[in-house]
């Protein structure tokens, strides 16, 4: 198995900020918008605190197994047969998003930039990039994250603040309008994708120093919850709840609208190639970490190996879905399903254990 | 950190087709000891200089002692100092030694005798062996044998044809030191010894090059590099089995992380000031006889951005101009790429009148955007190239013809658009603002593969493309050190360094990322007349005095 490679509690902060945020980054206004109407960034908010206590049971979690990687804190967990069934099971969980991911990207980029090309054949380019990096290893993700996250949080921030202009705040109001009860409904939608947080399970063994680790769990958590309703809010107060619940993709609307003293206008294409960086980095990293879980279930010394192989399965899977709606279905239902189980569900059994009288670090 | 793509089992292969033994089974053979007859030493020495060797010289000599010495004096004429030679050594041993009882003199052995009494040396050397001596008068030293004795001297009499010293072409300023060195590496060595007058400034010498036998120095300041990589230059260097190693360049390829990449991981300079700053930093330099490039390791992408100038300069400037260079070297791999991808897939993004203004441009051009620009880059890399070949007078001919052909003729035949010259003429002169980024054209090429990415996919495919050249950076390393630090891994402390070039009084320790043995640089007041309570507006009454 390949010897842990270290990063930083900065990188921890930014691959945690691209993970949960990025790939429903585009769509989740619209479907915000479609189960709280006007309030839908509220919802965003209150699903982001629902959401920081989901990513808490993994962190705990995280720094209550035994030392070591995860696959052997697991295996001196539960024993050589139990810790590579739960390794399995998280390596297929954390695996079942690539394919979907991919789908994603390339149903995003037709729809936003690329209409006639073939979605292959973006989605071929955009693996190539994904191997390169996933193989590189750990340290490289970590870093490609620092390195692009000037540039993407600057795209964010263009089309955040540059839809202030024709923002207006009477589309917002009233600001309970639908009740709690839709607020909560849409906080459902959130809420769950904070699961993807499982993979601190793997991230916090390989930092370097883990003190003040709660509040880098805790920033992440703060700066998905600004993402998430700050998009919302600009989505919501710009083209309205009924828009925003209409276009597949509020976000690429929102760009398409921002125009900077009337020359630098139309931002969807370098909107949606900084979504690009962050969708790749996130993909990278789950790639990375299935590779390097079933690595250690299969006995392969090397995952590099296998990184090839869950691509090759990974590319016929992620042609499964028809059309827009069903990768929609796909990623606000398994999606969702899948996150909560991988990152509250499971990490909260294995929790039970470590209290149980599990070794602990 | 090791990059991909590099078969361990070819390593493997290779190794034990070049194993050491052989290496090995030739050094035992040269490490021969000396034997006690000085013609049979001299013969010796002929062969395996060649018998036919016109530039070896050996000369029996009796020097007039009492009792009297048979000696053999060989020696490379095209490599000593014929003067010298006269002077200090046939003179004191044939002229001023007569009469002398050798018994008189102070010293254990005929040589030591002669060595220490009678020779006009500043550096003696005794040699035990073969091998030794050969490369001794091989290195231009003239080589003693007495009879009767198993040890040679050697007395450095060296004179090679040497340039003087001069401002480097490729690292002009118009502040600051005006040397640069040169292919002697002694004289490099005293330029740096002139600089930093400390007993911490070590060279420790090597020897490279089976046939070349090439001598060189591992250049640092003991207590300010850290140890660790000055061992590892020292073991990656010492591994080294070739053949020949011509200049430090062919030197930088064969001890850098990565040979393979475009990127280089190693800085390389002709200025001793640069060298002398990066030494105070803690970094380590590598100079070669022949050569007169230092390289210095480890470097990181944002040192190539910096210039010896930025030392000399006013801050702001500095932080403004190396911004600049910064933004001309992402303009240089991106601008045509981009150019093509805008006009051919992204025509919305641009502003009604400026689409319409390049549309009518282009309306005669008969080639897609991408030939247009892709020809036009290629060409212009033929006319830079034929710009370097030609004699200075006719390149920069070369110079002013590519720009007339490239630019108004074939807009005039409207093969190309105007704004597709301004694209590359943009480009050219961006890639040429960055310093050391244009020594290492390498890095030029890489618009080549963004340029059919952004034909082919537009945005999308500019983006895959530098996505993949940051994986690949942020892997690689240089002696270790990460090479996109201080900004992936992200430093703050140091990132300032890559844009602000900080005042010398403010910059009160070692950059981080460098490992060096001992981080602090100076005291953390510098100015210290600044706190002085007597006068602290550093305002002078001159007018009583």
């Amino acid at each position: 198995m390949k010897a842990l490679e270290k990063i930083d509690q900065g990188q921890l902060l930014l691959l945690l900020l691209f993970t949960i945020s990025s790939t429903i980054q585009l769509p989740l206004p619209r479907f915000l918008a479609l189960a709280a109407g006007r309030a839908g960034w509220i919802s965003a908010l209150v699903g982001s605190v629902f959401g920081l206590a989901i990513l808490a049971v993994p962190t705990l979690l995280a720094l209550r197994l035994p030392p070591g990687p995860l696959p052997v804190a697991l295996e001196s967990l539960l024993g050589k047969f139990w810790g590579r069934a739960v390794c399995l099971f998280f390596g297929l969980g954390i695996f079942s998003f690539v394919p979907l991911m991919l789908r994603v990207f390339g149903a995003a980029f037709i729809v936003g930039m690329m209409p006639r090309t073939p979605a292959s054949a973006l989605i071929l380019i955009f693996m190539l990039n994904v191997f390169l990096l996933s193989y590189l290893g750990l340290e490289p993700i970590a870093r490609s994250a620092q390195a692009f996250a000037i540039p993407i949080v600057l795209a964010f921030l263009v089309v955040v603040f540059g839809s202030i202009p024709p923002l207006d705040l009477l589309r917002l109001k009233p600001w309970f309008a639908d009740g709690l009860l839709q607020i909560l409904r849409g906080a459902t939608f959130v809420a769950p994708y904070f699961g993807e947080g499982a993979i601190v399970l793997y991230l916090i063994p390989a930092l370097q120093n883990k003190e003040g680790i709660w509040k880098t769990i805790s920033w992440s958590g703060v700066l998905v919850c600004l993402a998430f309703a700050s998009l919302t809010f600009a989505s919501i107060g710009t083209l309205t709840a009924t828009w925003t619940a209409s276009v597949p993709y509020p976000g690429l609307r929102l760009a398409r609208n921002v125009s900077i003293g009337r020359f630098f206008h139309r931002f969807e294409p370098l909107f949606l190639s900084m979504w690009y960086l962050s969708v790749y980095l996130k993909t990278s990293l789950l790639l990375f970490l299935a590779a390097q879980l079933l690595a250690h279930v299969f006995n392969q010394k090397n995952y590099r190996l296998l990184l090839g192989i869950l691509l090759v399965v990974a590319f016929p899977l992620a042609f499964l879905p028809k059309d827009l709606l069903e990768v929609f279905a796909l990623q606000f239902g398994f999606a969702r399903l899948m996150s909560f189980v991988i990152g509250f569900v499971l990490p909260g059994v294995l929790l039970f254990f470590t209290f149980r009288g599990g070794k602990t670090q | 950190m090791r990059l991909p793509f590099f078969s361990k089992r070819k390593q493997e292969q290779k190794k034990e087709e070049f194993s050491p033994s052989d290496l090995a089974q030739r050094q035992v053979e040269q490490k021969t000891k000396l034997r006690s007859s000085a013609k049979d030493n001299a013969e010796a020495l002929q062969e395996l200089m060649g018998k036919d060797n016109a530039d070896f010289t050996t000369r029996e000599l009796t020097i007039p002692t009492t009792p009297s010495v048979e000696a053999q004096l060989c020696f490379c004429e095209t490599m000593i100092d014929a003067t010298a030679l006269n002077k200090q050594i046939l003179e004191p041993l044939l002229l001023s030694v007569r009469e002398i009882a050798l018994r008189e003199l102070p010293g254990k052995s005929v040589a030591e005798k002669i060595g220490r009494n009678l020779l006009l040396a500043g550096k003696l050397q005794n040699f035990q062996f073969k091998d030794e001596v050969l490369s001794a008068a091989l290195g231009g030293q003239v080589v003693l044998f007495l009879e009767g004795s198993e040890i040679a001297m050697g007395v450095e009499l060296r004179k090679i044809p040497e340039r003087a010293i001069v401002e480097p072409q490729s690292e002009t300023v118009l502040r600051g030191p005006r040397e640069g060195f040169t292919e002697c590496l002694s004289d490099n060595k005293s330029l740096l010894r002139v600089r930093i007058k400390s007993g911490k400034l070590r060279f420790d010498s090597f020897r490279i090059g089976r046939i070349s036998e090439n001598e060189g120095a591992v250049i640092y300041l003991e207590g300010i590099a850290n140890p660790k990589l000055i061992r590892e230059i020292k073991r990656r260097i010492k591994s080294l089995d070739v053949d020949m190693v011509a200049d430090s360049s062919v030197l930088e390829k064969l001890i850098e992380d990565h040979p393979l990449l475009v990127f280089p991981t190693t800085l390389f300079t002709e200025r001793p000031d640069l060298v002398e700053f990066a030494l105070t930093e803690g970094r380590v330099g590598v100079m070669l006889e022949n050569s007169p490039a230092c390289l210095i390791a480890p470097a990181n992408f944002f040192d190539f951005f910096k210039t010896a100038e930025d030392n000399y300069i006013r801050w702001p400037y500095t932080s403004f101009i190396r911004s600049i260079r910064l933004l001309a070297g992402l303009v240089s791999i991106w601008a045509p790429a981009t150019y093509i991808a805008i006009t051919t897939f992204h025509r919305e993004m641009l502003p009604t009148a400026l689409a319409l203004s390049i549309a009518g441009a282009r309306e005669n051009v008969p080639f897609p955007a991408f030939i247009e620009a892709f020809s036009m880059e290629l060409i212009l890399e033929l006319v830079l190239e034929a710009g370097v070949r030609l004699p200075s007078p006719i390149g920069q001919s070369i110079g002013i013809v590519g720009a007339v052909v490239l630019g108004q003729a074939a807009v005039s035949a409207q093969i190309v658009s105007p704004f597709l010259v301004i694209v590359v003429a943009i480009t050219s002169l961006s890639s040429f603002v960055v310093p050391l980024f244009v020594a290492e054209r390498g890095v030029r090429l890489l618009r080549f593969p963004l340029m059919i990415l952004g034909a082919t996919m537009g945005l999308y495919g500019i983006m895959a493309g530098m996505a993949a050249i940051a994986a690949v950076q942020t892997a690689m390393t240089s002696f270790g050190q990460p090479y996109f630090a201080p900004l992936a891994p992200f430093w703050p402390r140091t990132l300032t360094d890559i844009i602000f070039n900080p005042p010398i009084w403010m910059a009160n320790k070692r950059p981080k990322w460098l490992r060096p043995g001992n981080r602090r640089r100076q005291d953390f007041v510098v100015r210290d007349w600044a706190q002085d309570g007597e006068n602290p507006d550093g305002e002078v009454d001159l007018s009583g005095e």
